[in-house]
């Protein structure tokens, strides 16, 4: 009887159902939109960053972090790296052995970090090394394989960094290093295989790789690298606990996750997910204003009607539980058709992608990392029924004081009104 | 015995090319150390010119090659602002007094890169001092007959590994009454490259302490062809009896 009433009332004044129901499909479909493509992009972001030089989680020396000697490096990776493999068969371990440089080719020279890489496996997990980052040249794995033995070993350079020495490819460059012994300088001449682009300045302008060996025998650390990058086949999700579970089974090293490692790309993940959530709620505390306006003047339009209502016998709690189901039987329905033109937009997103150059011109930066030109939406099933439930309880929440009131006038006054 | 001969007309070709080889090595490294013979201590003006700023300095060069190390000693004598600032260069290792505040720094491979006191030679070019001794082949280029002198200008290449950053250096050079004297070395970036980057020219040879010896040195880079550094030697003694104590970090002071 109550159902009937409420549907009833609602399809009596279309208009006004109608315009309500817009207010909540306009901004829920949206909301599930934006709450997709900005996950997209965080996700994008995070990806992107650990492919760049960085990894899911880090293992090194203990002490490497606060002083990141020659001193505190990993003996015997690849030991190290079959007891990890063996801890979790989904992970890829890359070794890496980092220090200052400089880099010199003809009168010019540049103080970098220089990055000595195992260049198979690195191609397969690193941004840096891929195929794709390289506009000129060749990657090190390439140029180690088509080497004859007279060459020189490759070395692959960022573009601004090979514009500014002047270099290009097949240019013999130097590199100085102040070695493990603590010494004089030592020296070693590569040739340029390849350039590659990956349009962060940080690394276009201060970062090139060489075949780890190479680097292990200039600095004088025979089998021995400062980190071991793992890069995990189950994504960038459950990294924290993949880090904890690893540091319990090797106590003794320094394992971190990515989010501690390049804490400058977590802090700009975490805001810019911040910002998202704090523009949701803004928005639906709007709808949740613009409903109960709806509802608040309907309920005063209409108080002949209830009046009417507990005249003929009915309870103040019947004309309660009617405008109140007339609110759910609303916001219901309008959520279905949100939800459904929100879950085809995202699945637009999602299948075509948000090309990011044609809607705003150029490629963006965001926490020291490119976002890809394209990216894709992503929703999680929990996030989004979360926002359902909240926008329904919010709608009956709003409509419950006015419900209320509208039951408890006394229908004398109310007739006498207007 | 046709064959014999042939034998021994390679064997001789062989034996004189590689002669030459050598010998053009020490001539490059005979004037190479033109300026320091065994012990050296010369009182030079150096006058940097460049877009930016012009500086002119007056220094004290000790060197001494008597041993295996070889060692430099640099103090700026002038003027007022720099004076008392010294290099020390033992081998490889470069160190930097700074008087005013008493700081000895060692250099370390990312200052390498920058100029030496704001000139047109880097650090490294004070490390880089046996490069052309050490880490090329040598080819003669050309030689000729001029004002009653040998000239012959060498061509070198860095040898396969060698840690260089130039691809082809041009060392003229011209022998007189029995000694080498350079003249020109011009750097190219590649083997290829029709211009230098750089020309280093000696000039100006004048009799020093009883030796003829270039007084002028000049650097210029070739992009930038109004700025230079050059040094001017106006006093050198040779082979006086330095102490060796000249050339640590306690003697900065």
């Amino acid at each position: 009887m109550i159902h009937k009433l409420a549907l009833r009332n609602l399809l009596r004044n279309k208009r006004r159902s109608l315009l309500t129901s817009l207010i909540i499909v306009f901004a829920f479909s949206m909301m599930i939109l934006f709450m997709g493509l900005s996950d997209g992009g965080h996700k994008a972001m995070i990806d992107i960053g650990v492919r760049m030089g960085l990894g899911h989680v880090i293992v090194q020396h203990p002490e490497y972090r606060d002083d990141p000697a020659l001193s505190h490096l990993l003996d015997n990776p690849e030991q190290l790296k079959q007891l990890l493999i063996d801890t979790d068969q989904r992970l890829t371990p890359v070794a890496r052995l980092r220090s200052d440089a400089l880099i010199q080719a003809g009168r010019h020279g540049v103080a970098l970090t220089i990055s000595g890489v195992e260049p198979e496996i690195e191609a397969q997990v690193s941004a840096i090394a891929d195929k794709k980052a390289i506009v000129q040249g060749q990657t090190l794995a390439a140029f180690a394989n088509s080497a004859d033995l007279q060459r020189l070993s490759g070395i692959v350079i960022g573009e601004t960094l090979a514009k500014n020495l002047e270099v290009r490819i097949g240019d013999t460059i130097t590199l100085t290093v102040k070695p493990a012994s603590g010494g004089d300088l030592a020296r070693s001449a590569f040739e340029v295989a390849g350039i590659f682009k990956t349009g962060l300045h940080e690394l276009d302008t201060f970062w090139a790789e060489v075949p780890i060996d190479d680097l292990q025998a200039l600095l004088e650390v025979p089998n021995q690298v400062s980190q071991i990058a793992l890069y995990t086949s189950a994504g960038s999700d459950n990294v924290a606990q993949l880090a904890k579970a690893l540091t319990a089974q090797f106590p003794a090293l320094d394992i971190l996750p990515w989010q501690t490692a390049a804490p400058e790309l977590y802090s700009a993940v975490t805001l810019d997910a911040a910002g998202m959530y704090l523009l949701m709620l803004i928005v639906y505390v709007v709808v949740a204003v613009g409903i109960l306006n709806t509802v608040l003047m309907s309920t005063f339009r209409r108080q002949r009607e209830f009046s009417m209502m507990i005249a003929l016998g009915a309870r103040a709690s019947t004309v309660s539980k009617v405008v109140l189901l007339e609110a759910i039987y609303l916001s219901a329905f309008s959520l279905t058709i949100g939800l459904v033109l929100g879950l085809w937009g995202h699945h637009h997103f999602a299948t075509q992608g948000l090309d990011f150059k044609e809607v705003f011109g150029t490629a963006m930066e965001a926490g020291g990392v490119l976002l890809p030109e394209k990216f894709y939406s992503t929703l999680e099933a929990n996030k989004l029924s979360l926002s359902v439930l909240f926008v329904f309880v919010l709608t009956i929440l709003v409509t419950l004081i006015p419900a209320i009131r509208a039951g408890h006038r006394s229908p004398v006054a109310a007739s006498q009104e207007s | 015995m046709k064959k014999l001969f042939f034998l021994f007309i390679v064997l001789l070709c062989n034996s004189a090319s590689a002669n030459s080889k050598d010998q053009l090595g020490s001539w490059i490294d005979n004037a190479e150390r033109i300026l320091r013979s065994k012990t050296s201590a010369s009182v030079l003006s150096m006058a940097i010119n460049k877009a930016e700023y012009q500086r002119d300095f007056t220094l004290l060069v000790l060197t001494d090659d008597r041993t295996e190390q070889q060692k430099v000693m640099v103090r700026m004598l002038g003027p007022a602002l720099w004076r008392g600032n010294v290099t020390l260069k033992v081998d490889d290792r470069i160190s930097f007094f700074e008087p005013r505040n008493k700081r000895t720094t060692v250099m370390s491979s990312s200052m390498l890169a920058s100029s030496w006191m704001g000139s047109h030679f880097s650090n490294d070019d004070l490390m880089r001092e046996t490069d052309l001794a050490t880490h090329y082949t040598y080819k003669s280029a050309k030689s000729w007959q001029q004002d009653n002198r040998d000239y012959h200008l060498i061509e070198l290449t860095p040898l396969p590994s060698a840690p260089v950053v130039w691809g082809k250096v041009m060392y003229r050079l011209y022998l007189e009454e029995g000694r080498v004297f350079p003249e020109q070395v011009t750097y190219y970036r590649r083997n290829n490259d029709e211009q230098p980057e750089r020309t280093l020219t000696y000039s100006d040879v004048k009799l020093m302490d009883g030796f003829k010896v270039p007084t002028v040195m000049e650097m210029r880079i070739s992009d930038k062809p109004d700025e230079y550094t050059r040094m001017h030697y106006q006093k050198i003694k040779f082979n006086s009896d330095l102490a060796a104590s000249k050339f640590t970090e306690q003697a900065f002071l």
